[in-house]
């Protein structure tokens, strides 16, 4: 009898800690973080696990605690100061991808994205990278570029210190948005208007479809033109080429020379072009 | 090794003038210029007096490694203390020309 309930008992135990490992996500990779704050202590929060959020939301606190470069606002102030740095050397945005344990990703499903954004004084640290969805709602990496930009605008005009808006965004950037940009993506910002309305960004909250693998909203019929498809559509300033979320090159655009469009049609309408590898058949 | 065409467009043509190892995990080097590049690096750079009066020809990287080539062909390798994050240049009036 001893035997039989250990045979039964068994199974429940090993499904139990599996469910319970699965949940607390991926912790047993560390990186050489000690030497640095850890500005993000909060772990995969209650947010990653909501219903219609796949994670990564937030980044993994143990992987990504955030790290800075040193400089002053100064320094990250003057025009042209992301030019200065370094592109992250694609065998390093790999590490982040295999980190986080993203072992296949399509085209325009991640952006490595720096917690602590580069034009608020972050590093390319693999301690400050992590695999950012576009395709979560409405917490993805669009998202975040509005905050990064809101931050950088209110450090260089006095209204926020830079370690402070540094240890916000690494601490938890969805707080911080709601903080410092609207309570939520899409809605009436804190001073009374609508961040995105009459912008060039894509709203990413205004997607219909907001299941936790939404393909972002493109016109996939075998007919259709370029012209006639819609979503989030990403530009190069420098080229004037852009690129549908289909498309190889889709999350490759640096985030400098980034500019987003409603459709292609407005891309086309604003002088670009569609990339030559993005044809659609 | 990859070349890292921003750092050499930069430092292209200047000539060490000082280089200064502190312990294992930083190296300072001055240009005749006066500019700085302050390197986090991940080990002793074995015989860091040799980079003086070095002219820069161009620069390579890879991995954590950085190669400074000199314009008599020869080189130095200096171990970083990470792939990236371990670079900043600044000029003789301390505004950042580059970081990595």
């Amino acid at each position: 009898m001893k035997y039989s309930l250990k045979f039964i008992l068994s199974p429940i135990l090993i499904s139990f800690v599996l469910i319970a490992s699965s949940c607390s996500g991926n912790t047993n990779q560390t990186t050489g973080s000690d030497q640095k704050t850890n500005y993000n202590e909060q772990s995969s929060s209650s947010t990653a696990s909501q219903p219609g959020l796949k994670p990564p939301i937030l980044p993994d606190a143990k992987l990504t605690p955030g790290d800075t470069l040193d400089v002053t606002k100064e320094d990250i102030c003057v025009s042209g100061y992301s030019k200065k740095v370094r592109d992250v050397p694609q065998a390093v945005k790999e590490q982040a991808y295999k980190e986080y344990g993203i072992t296949q990703r399509e085209p325009g499903e991640y952006e490595v994205d720096h917690l602590i954004s580069l034009e608020i004084g972050g590093s390319n640290s693999i301690k400050n990278l992590w695999p950012e969805s576009y395709r979560t709602e409405p917490w993805n990496a669009h998202t975040k570029d509005k905050l990064e930009n809101k931050l950088h605008e209110m450090i260089c005009s006095g209204q926020i210190d830079i370690k402070t808006a540094q240890h916000e965004i690494a601490t938890n950037w969805i707080d911080a948005y709601k903080k410092y940009v609207q309570e939520q993506p899409g809605s009436t910002s804190l001073n009374g208007n609508s961040k995105e309305n009459g912008s060039a960004k894509a709203n990413p909250s205004s997607a219909k479809n907001t299941g936790t693998n939404r393909q972002p909203a493109v016109n996939n019929s075998s007919t259709s033109t370029a012209s006639n498809t819609t979503g989030v559509i990403i530009g190069n300033k420098n080229s004037h080429i852009y690129h549908l979320p289909n498309c190889p090159d889709y999350d490759k655009v640096s985030q400098k020379n980034r500019v987003e469009f409603q459709s292609a049609k407005d891309a086309e309408a604003a002088g670009y072009r569609l990339a030559g590898n993005c044809r659609q058949k | 090794m990859n070349a890292n065409r921003k750092l050499t467009t930069i430092i292209k043509g200047r000539t060490i003038s000082s280089v200064e190892q502190s312990d294992q995990s930083t190296l300072d080097i001055t240009f005749g210029d006066n500019s700085k590049m302050h390197i986090k690096t991940g080990g002793q750079v074995s015989a860091p007096d040799d980079l003086k009066s070095r002219t820069i020809s161009h620069v390579q990287q890879e991995g954590n490694t950085l190669r400074l080539i000199s314009a008599d062909n020869t080189s130095i390798d200096i171990p970083l203390a990470e792939a990236t994050s371990s670079v900043m240049l600044r000029d003789k009036d301390n505004q950042m020309e580059y970081a990595d």
